[in-house]
């Protein structure tokens, strides 16, 4: 079962949120749409669960038009960002809501989000308000209520931005292992690129309505088509003056070398520790500002005013 | 199609449950014509009544604005014992029945009430004279400025006055020039609700006025003594007066939310 | 002053002791003193004193009419408030401005003037009592005036609870139901409505109170039938015109009781509402 997005765009007054994205879905798979806040990924999300109607273009699954289909009767299971659970309703009832509007037998329903609860391992919270809950728990809760129907395809709106950073952690592996675990097709929109290239099999970058690459997360990171997607993955930066044309160069491509002849000559100006790697800023001869982010072995010995020679692993042209 | 149902159920509410009332008023306070309305409007006891319900507002609402603006001031700037309490009572007036609220002073000054024998004895009246009508109208406005301050103070918490006072401002220099202004549309709005309601009270000044024509006459009791005396036509004139008041808060309403913002 | 337990600092946040004298002394000469020579009054006549005077018939039919069209009244405010809030915060009216200050007019008409203008409407042969008087019903100097003027005044109370909680709602939370596979109907009865009780339940309370004080807007339609049309704030009139100020402050203190009553009701209620909310 796959899903084909054909020709879609969508305005929104003078704003094109969709410009003409095409792009299919394989049976199971996990699908990133990445991008800036304004770059559609949520739009067409919207239309994919039916909640938007594109202006031009069409969703289909396996040929099968859905276009014209109302969120209603498209059975897809979409986790909004902030979770919009219903606080009238406890866990077990909010899980259930799905099965309830199908008027599914009372037995049926229990058994299903005894299941789902189990699942997202809160067994013991079945009867608790989604006020009484943490993030992380919350988060769960629209995943398994999501999920309750059996829908087609499983849609996640920014599905860990609104949790702190240790449990954003702990969810993305804990999603991983449940994708594999039930393997429905999923699509997520984020704006965070690790999270993208940790969980994706295939990610799709947004920008202005369009998409600006897709692929798999080596492809994207190793060959970036675009100086959009370059910088838009960060820890990049651009020099002029130094090649012929502008280049673009991630601090990670840099390496640095006390008695080498080939390279940029450059000084040592700041040594701080960011993390797992040692930052290393530099001036180049063009008075411009180099940043390397080494390994913590290979900056030992390094110290600030120190002269060397810089040489950039990777350069990015785009042929400009 | 149920849009269309419920928009036209709701307006057809709107229409005949609040539209015509007003409607109805302007329509029989004109029914003799414009001249006819003028001369109800223009007649000697309209205008004392009027004179007198300008009179008890102009006493009843600047006591009231104070009083809003100290209540509003130790309610949102302060946390001790009692407040929950006295929260409570601040609303108290707007919930009892008006007719409670004109009785509670004839019990007090009337002639059997506590201090009526000590009055009559000093030959001072309370009831049936402008000083209970002042009191009556200033229990049921009690609470209208206090009522319109105290969101806004919680609101703007009091990060401002804090820092003002750090800078070494005196704590009424906290008040004139750092409070105050922040709380002046809040505070005009409130007086305005405020004297709106003191010109349009009825059920209290009824209790304790006593309807002396000329005397003790607000305009909202004019009103009822020219309806219950069939001159149908002059008292909705007379109403049309107080459907103006009204009015005129409510677009004045109108600005004020739409300047703030909420 | 020994109400005071915690303040931050010493003189961090000046005035209150001026600002608390000045609520508490206005407050007290205004409102405390005279509600509690009210109550004294009341404890004044003993309980058997208090008892007679508010048995008899009289006494209970006005009680039984004011209660009893009161929430009749509060019940058509819930109703006919919750589908207005509805349709000015969901569907865009003509003239929209119009009607949304229009839901505030009961609120600023001053009692006697919705009283007179009410009663020129639904007397037999006004603009709308005529509609009524083909099919026997009486509206004016009847029971239904009584419910017309008090749900007249009472409308305002529900739109303003329930539309602020209208206007914060989740359209989230609708389209999740609705992805989730809930019809239209399924939605407003399943997410909706349940979302709104609170407010709805908070505006009813309010619309209750304010009609069972309610005297102005009332006096004029009733026609003042003893026994039969003569609402509770009414008798309490009638009582003190004739002098018998014992019976009408018995009869105070039970609308009294009441408000007290409601008013923790709504307290509570708010603070069940800040609850769920949070």
């Amino acid at each position: 079962m796959s899903i084909e997005i054909l020709g879609i765009s969508k305005n929104f007054g003078s704003f094109k949120a969709l410009d003409d994205v095409t792009l299919t879905i394989g049976q199971g798979e996990l699908l990133a749409l990445l991008g800036p806040s304004g770059s559609g990924k949520t739009t067409l999300l919207r239309v994919l669960a039916g909640l938007e109607l594109p202006d031009v273009g069409k969703v289909q699954e396996n040929g099968h038009d859905l276009t014209a289909l109302g969120a209603r009767d498209r059975n897809v299971g979409l986790v909004f960002q902030h979770f919009a659970l219903f606080p009238h309703l406890d866990v077990f009832e909010n899980i259930a809501f799905s099965l309830r509007v199908r008027k599914r037998p009372p037995a049926e329903v229990h058994e299903r989000v005894e299941e789902l609860l189990h699942l997202v391992q809160l067994e013991g919270l079945a009867h608790r308000r989604p006020a009484e809950l943490s993030g992380g728990q919350r988060q769960r809760v629209a995943l398994a209520r999501a999920l309750a129907a059996r829908p087609r395809v499983l849609l996640l709106d920014e599905p860990f931005s609104a949790l702190d950073a240790k449990v954003r952690h702990e969810l993305r592996t804990w999603l991983r292992r449940l994708h594999e675990e039930l393997g429905t097709t999923t699509v997520f929109v984020t704006h965070d690129q690790d999270e993208a290239f940790e969980l994706a099999d295939r990610v799709a970058v947004f920008h202005r309505g369009r998409i600006e690459q897709l692929g798999t997360p080596d492809e994207i990171y190793d060959t970036p088509k675009s100086p959009f997607v370059l910088d838009f993955l960060g820890n990049v930066q651009w020099l002029e003056g130094v090649e012929k044309g502008p280049v673009a160069v991630r601090h990670r491509d840099v390496t640095l070398h006390v008695d080498g002849v080939a390279g940029w000559p450059a000084r040592i100006v700041r040594i701080h520790r960011t993390g797992s790697r040692v930052r290393v800023d530099l001036q180049l001869a063009t008075g411009q500002l180099l940043i390397a982010a080494l390994e913590p072995p290979a900056a030992q010995g390094l110290f600030v005013g120190q002269e060397l020679r810089a040489v950039a692993e990777r350069q990015y042209g785009f042929g400009a | 199609m149920v849009r269309i149902l419920l928009s036209g159920l709701a307006m057809a509410w709107l229409t005949l449950m609040v539209l015509a009332p007003v409607v109805i008023v302007l329509v029989e306070a004109l029914s003799a014509g414009v001249g006819a309305w003028w001369q109800a409007v223009s007649d000697e006891e309209t205008r004392t009544s009027v004179a007198l319900s300008l009179k008890v507002a102009a006493i009843v609402v600047p006591c009231n604005a104070v009083f809003g603006v100290a209540a509003a001031w130790a309610l949102a700037r302060f946390r001790f014992r009692g407040r929950t309490l006295l929260l409570a009572l601040l609303d108290l007036p707007l919930s009892v029945s008006p007719v409670v609220s004109g009785l509670v002073f004839v019990l007090l000054f009337g002639a059997q009430g506590w201090f009526g024998p000590w009055l009559q004895a000093h030959n001072i009246q309370i009831i049936f004279a402008v000083p209970g009508i002042v009191l009556a109208t200033a229990f049921v406005t009690l609470p209208m400025v206090a009522r319109e301050l105290l969101p806004l103070l919680e609101s703007q918490g009091d990060d401002a006055e804090l820092a003002a006072r750090t800078l070494g401002a005196s704590g009424w220099q906290v008040f004139w020039l750092v409070s105050f202004p922040r709380m002046r549309g809040a505070l005009a709005y409130g007086v305005l609700l405020c004297m709106a309601r003191a010109l349009g009270e009825f059920g209290a000044v009824s209790v304790v006025s006593g309807h002396i024509r000329g005397q003790t006459d607000t305009l909202p009791l004019h009103v009822e003594i020219l309806h219950n005396e069939y001159h149908f036509q002059a008292a909705f004139a007379a109403a049309s007066l107080l459907l103006l008041v009204g009015v005129a808060t409510l677009l004045l309403r109108r600005l004020h939310t739409s300047e703030s913002g909420h | 002053m020994g109400l005071l337990t915690k303040k931050r600092a010493p003189a961090a946040m000046p005035g209150l002791g001026l600002s608390l004298g000045i609520t508490i002394t206005w407050l007290s000469l205004v409102a405390l003193i005279p509600l509690s020579a009210l109550v004294i009054r009341a404890g004044s006549l003993g309980f058997q004193g208090w008892l007679d005077a508010v048995s008899g018939e009289r006494v209970w039919l006005s009680l039984r009419l004011s209660f009893g069209a009161s929430l009749i009244a509060a019940g058509l405010d819930t109703l006919a408030g919750l589908l207005i809030a509805w349709v000015l915060c969901r569907y865009k009216l003509p003239f929209q401005a119009f009607w949304d200050v229009l839901v505030d007019l009961p609120f600023a008409l001053p009692t006697a003037v919705a009283g007179i203008a009410l009663t020129a409407l639904w007397v037999p042969d006004g603009w709308l009592g005529r509609f009524a008087a083909p099919f026997g019903g009486k509206i004016a100097f009847a029971e239904p005036g009584v419910i017309v003027a008090l749900a007249f005044i009472g409308l305002p109370f529900v739109v303003r609870t329930v539309q602020p909680v209208l206007q914060s709602a989740e359209k989230e939370l609708e389209e999740a139901a609705e992805s989730l596979g809930a019809s239209p109907v399924q939605i407003v009865w399943r997410v909706v409505l349940p979302s709104l009780r609170p407010a709805l339940l908070t505006g009813f309370a309010l619309a209750f109170a304010r009609a069972v004080g309610e005297y102005g807007s009332v006096i004029f339609i009733c026609g003042n039938i003893p026994m039969k049309t003569e609402i509770t704030p009414l008798l309490i009139v009638s009582r003190l015109e004739q002098y018998d100020y014992a019976g009408a402050t018995a009869l105070a203190t039970i609308m009294l009781a009441f408000s007290a009553v409601i008013l923790t009701i709504l307290q509570l209620l708010q603070s069940g509402r800040r609850l769920a909310l949070r």
